[in-house]
């Protein structure tokens, strides 16, 4: 038994929960200031995400771990490099959420502590080995999210988009539990390795076990908003607070297709089966990813309310990241896993960016549509210019690293022998470009209605940004430059992608 | 002689009735209490598994699946009272500010 190794493997989860619990606490008993309580928070934040890159860089091999613990939480490269980015996101998040609540200021503990929960939830959903532990930590993950999509307790629309959220939820927590249920019913465990050593003796699948698996993925599907599972997205990307958007956009995403990745094709691909369920894996990951690249691109062309645009521009992306999983189904998948990883880590960050825009306008301005966006360039040149980074890498526009993902993306794709997909990711992309620019010409090319000079006064001009986030926007700016000219991250990325199938 | 298949079917209809209800009834307290039933029904199938599979795993997460139902329930009814204090109603349909 080495607990001390316990300790060290799982310090950004002991971290998150330790400043969760001492946010909670600090307010109810030390100090409400809301300064000072987001400092707490983000501190912790900060060393769960340093601590978790110092695992990924540092695996420390050998290490035995108590069996007690190995059964229900794996830690794996995939696993820590998830949380790295996972953790990064949140910070970030929590970075672009200060001074977003000085009207329920009196609340700020509460909204950090859910933050972090939320945050804890989705570590363990990451490393989770059990789907009992999965389960859990969804829940966890998802509670939190419902209470802070309503937290502005006194703006209806805000109470709306949580009452929405918590509806569509709550339908698909119980739809991925009746699988759940037949998963375990029909193999006998929900530990996933001996779901995978069950799932090889037996003869032929057992059909309770294919609609468990397809309950389980509609479930997930729901939680990243892809196509059919989608409707609930633009209603609560719109009316919850921005601040809270940027986090619900970003990080509970990554966690997601991060889980989807380990459930489908670490664990029940073990023995290399997987593909033997009488359901065409291939096609229906593509009707998924194709439905919601069209019904996002689409539906984003006529909207004039950001939020919106950014919510719908969201579902399609999503949409991509499908049609990646689409490409992993075949017996060669590490090329695709690394295009998925590489795409998923560049989305959560030029998503977080694109929202952290709109969290930091919404000190001053209530309405979000095109015009409320006039002049920005004007009134704030940094902000325009990390807008305009991120939504051209969403656009996928070239030296960015939104193309690179996409790029790479394509190629995964074309190389598994599945060309006409290549053409519809390309297609939308076409498509994509129309809003994403609808955008930035009124941030950009449209004059403030009164001139340049009133901007001094402007109520939207707001407060100089404080200088941690003035730090984090240009981190998030030159991420989307970077990240896809830098050869070591592709390296990074390649090599976690190949240990995805080696064992469980 | 009742067997594992009368559960599994008594779990299946109480799935179906309770989605029918998320997805028909309007007033937001129903939608719970349709979902309350979703989980229920989870309930009654792990239970009849791990019975019948002689294994208590099963045992084990319906008392989890029941703690969680009721956190789920009680993050609903607040959400469901703050939409109440905003607008005095609750039917889902009438709280449409927010058409997507």
């Amino acid at each position: 038994m080495n607990w001390s190794h316990l300790l060290v493997q799982f310090t950004p989860e002991l971290a998150v929960l330790v400043t969760a619990v001492w946010v909670i606490l600090s307010d109810l008993f030390l100090s409400r200031h809301p300064s000072g309580l987001w400092r707490q928070c983000f501190l912790g934040l900060a060393a769960a995400t340093i601590g978790a890159a110092f695992l990924y860089q540092v695996p420390t091999p050998g290490v035995e771990l108590p069996a007690i613990i190995t059964r229900v939480l794996l830690v794996s490269p995939l696993t820590s490099s998830l949380k790295f980015v996972v953790l990064l996101l949140s910070t970030l998040a929590v970075v672009f959420s200060y001074r977003s609540f000085e009207e329920t200021e009196r609340h700020a503990g509460e909204y950090y502590s859910l933050i972090l929960f939320s945050v804890l939830g989705g570590l363990l959903c990451i490393s989770s080995q059990d789907l009992v532990l999965f389960f859990i930590s969804f829940e966890l993950l998802s509670l939190p999210l419902y209470m802070l999509c309503g937290f502005r307790r006194y703006n209806s629309a805000s109470a709306e988009a949580g009452l929405k959220y918590f509806v569509n939820g709550a339908l698909s927590s119980a739809l991925m539990l009746y699988g759940i249920s037949w998963i375990y019913g029909s193999l006998g465990s929900t530990h996933l390795p001996t779901l995978a050593a069950n799932y090889a003796v037996v003869p032929s699948p057992p059909s309770g076990f294919l609609v468990g698996c397809l309950l389980v993925l509609s479930g997930l599907g729901f939680k990243v908003a892809v196509a059919p599972f989608h409707t609930w997205a633009p209603d609560v990307y719109s009316g919850a607070p921005p601040a809270v958007s940027t986090f619900l956009a970003s990080a509970p995403k990554v966690t997601i297709v991060g889980f989807i990745l380990r459930l489908f094709w670490q664990s029940l691909d073990g023995t290399g089966q997987f593909f033997n369920l009488p359901v065409d894996w291939v096609f229906l990951f593509t009707v998924l990813a194709a439905g919601s690249m069209f019904v996002g691109n689409l539906s984003a062309l006529p909207q004039q309310d950001v939020r919106k645009i950014f919510a719908y521009s969201g579902i399609a992306q999503i949409g991509y990241i499908f049609l990646g999983l689409a490409a992993c189904n075949n017996p060669h998948p590490q090329q695709s896993f690394s295009a998925v990883l590489f795409y998923t880590t560049v989305y959560g960050i030029s998503n977080l960016g694109a929202w952290a825009v709109l969290a930091v306008l919404a000190r001053g301005q209530e309405r979000f549509d095109l015009d409320s966006l006039r002049g920005l360039h004007q009134r704030n040149p940094a902000l325009a210019a990390c807008l305009a980074l991120c939504l051209m890498s969403l656009a996928g526009v070239p030296p960015l690293s939104g193309f690179m993902g996409k790029f790479y993306l394509f190629r995964a794709i074309y190389e598994s022998g599945l060309p006409f997909l290549v053409v519809l990711g390309i297609l939308n992309s076409v498509i994509s470009l129309f809003y994403y620019f609808k955008v930035l010409k009124a941030a950009y090319f449209v004059e403030a209605e009164d001139g340049g000079t009133s901007f001094l006064q402007a109520p939207s001009a707001g407060p100089a940004l404080p200088m941690v986030q003035q730090l984090a926007f240009q981190l998030c700016l030159w991420s989307n430059v970077v990240l896809g000219l830098w050869p070591a991250v592709i390296g990074e990325v390649e090599r976690v992608a190949s240990t995805i199938t080696q064992g469980s | 002689m009742i067997g594992l298949p009368h559960y599994l079917i008594l779990s299946a209809l109480l799935f179906s009735l309770g989605l029918y209800g998320v997805l028909t009834r309007r007033n937001a307290i129903g939608v719970l209490m349709a979902v309350e039933l979703m989980f229920n029904s989870v309930n009654i199938n792990l239970m009849a598994f791990s019975h019948y599979m002689m294994d208590t795993a099963g045992l084990a997460f319906c008392i989890f699946v029941i703690t969680v139902a009721a956190a789920e329930v009680t993050v609903g009814v607040a959400l469901v009272l703050s939409v109440y204090r905003n607008r005095n109603l609750i039917d889902l349909d009438q709280v449409a500010e927010l058409k997507g």
